[in-house]
């Protein structure tokens, strides 16, 4: 008898100035999408992101710093991190020095890019999560 | 009369006898892009003649096939972006020339003069100063990645071979291994992949004095491929100790019984005719241990079930001596950066523009694209971009329109159910048949009247229709 595994939403909430992220992602969601899961994509803003996770189960934020978007996206990390086993959260940036990156780690940032090049690079990153996730809420 | 000339002989005397003076390994690249100058100290340090270098373009992005010297000349060049930074600093990476290797070192490059009559100076040293512009320092960090490619391949340097992500890495090792060794050969890659420059490229490089005959798999029969060989039969039994290589495209498109012939040819020539297959689609009897089923001694395998794509077991076993899988480009997303800046700077080191870099926005374009014909697409698009560009940097106007317009749709493809139009029809038709006899109280002549139809006419469908059922109870 075969097991089969209920259809999954991958929720993957955006928080960026313009379209660059959402497209990087939906370009690359193959890499650590299985034929069971499908992308639920959404652009938000940094104001928003506490109620939007609270509404959803689980999920990945990707968050894209700039010099505007910072400080509130750095608030928002912040009382996001009390919910890090069930939201993954990866920061975008340009350039951030080895101080501020052990500072954004240390807020519970799983992953800091720069490009949307870098992305694959996180595959096993982020379906682990997922998989983590799954067996929790199950 | 040129301004050169204007200066008095003793001043530029001078100013030679000054550099030569100096200790610091320095050299000048002049405003048509050669060397001009290099001290003593400089040569020392890369190992050659100081003349060797003089006179040589120094331009990044110089064929792999190039003399070593000018390979040399070509890591000395300085980095994309200095026409508007005016001062960069870029850590340089020669190639080996003789038997001892030069030591990477950090050069800064300044460029003074303006425009066409602008000299950049690169002197060697320990600097602290840090490229401010991110893009530039990108652009630099992706240029040190592909010098440290282009010094570990050199000759074997196939620009779709760039790249740090695994797959790129395993298509490197397996290019190095195979160029050491005289076998049998089979590349598996989407069309556009660039095999058949690896190909040629891993033949010149393994048997470089041995002939390399091109046959097209897919336009042959066995009578027109025996034709085709046949300079090749004819240099082997012309002698016992001479070799020949066939390129094989498509291989796995060629009919069978060319496919049946080359086998036998291949299998009687004991080794003296090398064999490199160029196949789409990687065959299963390349993931199973030979022999493992049981009917790939009589039926040809299908490597594709959409596609014929028949590779002969006796072929399959020729290549799979050593076999090279080449990942799909949208597979590669990491490499994305460092294969469009290898491709961008062979254009400009050919003179096809003035391209010198890519904007990000131009990389993401590049990042984000599915590239349904792989690293050729890639390579026509950077070959547009460069000629639409007046400047050194490309943006994503300058791409083609299909690249810079992509958007790949955000919701998953639904599958449309399949419906038989018929039947559906009937349904429909048997239910307003049912309402209507209802409303009529079963009266027939009622309801045909209702449904704008004769009585008989009626009768016949409610017929057809009971028919239907019993089927479908049957």
């Amino acid at each position: 008898m075969t097991q089969t595994s209920k259809p999954h939403h991958q929720h993957w909430l955006v928080c960026e100035s313009g379209h660059r992220w959402r497209q990087s992602v939906v370009r690359m969601a193959s890499d650590w999408l299985s034929s069971q899961d499908s992308l639920a994509l959404r652009s938000l803003l940094a104001s928003e992101v506490v109620f939007s996770t609270s509404r959803l189960p689980s999920g990945v934020l990707l968050w894209e710093f700039d010099a505007a978007s910072s400080a509130p996206a750095i608030q928002a990390i912040g009382s996001m991190s009390v919910d890090r086993d069930r939201w993954l959260q990866i920061v975008a940036v340009d350039r951030l020095s080895h101080r501020d990156r052990c500072a954004v780690s240390e807020m519970g940032v799983a992953a800091v890019i720069r490009h949307p090049e870098d992305l694959p690079r996180l595959s096993r990153m982020i379906s682990g999560h997922f998989a983590r996730v799954r067996r929790l809420l199950h | 009369m040129p301004a050169e000339s204007n200066s008095k002989p003793s001043t530029r005397r001078s100013v030679a006898r000054l550099l030569e003076s100096c200790d610091a390994a320095m050299w000048i690249i002049t405003s048509a892009g050669t060397i001009g100058y290099i001290s003593p100290a400089a040569a020392t340090w890369l190992g050659v003649d100081e003349d060797a270098l003089i006179g040589r373009r120094c331009v990044a992005g110089s064929t792999p096939s190039a003399a070593r010297l000018e390979q040399l000349a070509a890591s000395l060049s300085p980095p994309a972006g200095l026409e508007s930074a005016r001062s960069l600093v870029m850590r340089v990476q020669p190639i080996q020339v003789g038997s001892t290797s030069s030591a990477d070192r950090d050069v800064m490059f300044t460029r003074v003069g303006s425009d066409s009559k602008a000299i950049t100076i690169a002197i060697v040293g320990e600097f602290s100063q840090s490229n401010n512009d991110a893009a530039i320092a990108d652009s630099i960090i992706i240029r040190q990645q592909l010098d440290v490619w282009r010094k570990r391949q050199t000759s074997l340097a196939v620009t779709v071979s760039a790249g740090k992500s695994s797959a790129a890495k395993r298509l490197r090792a397996r290019l190095e291994l195979v160029a050491r060794i005289r076998c049998h050969v089979g590349l598996f890659g989407p069309a556009g992949c660039g095999a058949e420059s690896i190909a040629t490229r891993l033949h010149s490089r393994s048997t470089p004095d041995e002939s390399l005959l091109v046959v097209d798999g897919p336009l042959m029969d066995a009578e027109l491929l025996e034709a085709t060989i046949a300079p090749a039969i004819h240099t082997i039994t012309e002698s016992s100790s001479a070799k020949a290589s066939l390129l094989v495209r498509a291989l796995d498109e060629m009919p069978l019984e060319a496919q049946s012939r080359l086998a036998d040819v291949v299998g009687s020539a004991n080794g003296r005719l090398r064999l490199i297959g160029l196949c789409s689609t990687q065959s299963r009897l390349f993931r199973e241990p030979i022999g493992a089923s049981d009917d790939d001694s009589i039926t040809p395998l299908h490597t594709n079930e959409a596609v014929s794509h028949f590779v002969e077991p006796r072929l399959a076993e020729f290549l799979s001596v050593m076999h090279i899988a080449i990942e799909p480009l949208r597979n590669r997303v990491e490499d994305l950066p460092l294969l469009a800046a290898a491709l961008v700077d062979a254009r400009h080191a050919a003179g096809d523009g003035p391209a010198e870099r890519l904007s990000r926005a131009a990389l993401d374009a590049l990042v984000t694209y599915p590239w349904p014909g792989d690293f050729a697409e890639l390579d026509a698009a950077i070959r547009h971009a460069v000629r639409s560009t007046r400047s050194d940097i490309i943006l994503p106007e300058h791409l083609p329109l299909a690249i810079r317009s992509y958007r790949q749709s955000e919701s998953p493809k639904q599958e449309t159910p399949t419906v038989a139009l018929d039947e559906a029809v009937q349904r429909y038709e048997w239910r307003l048949i049912q309402d209507a006899l209802t409303a009529a109280d079963g009266n027939r002549a009622e309801a045909a009247r209702r449904l704008g139809i004769s009585r008989a006419r009626l009768l016949r469908k409610i017929e057809e229709a009971g028919e239907n059922l019993s089927k479908d109870e049957a």
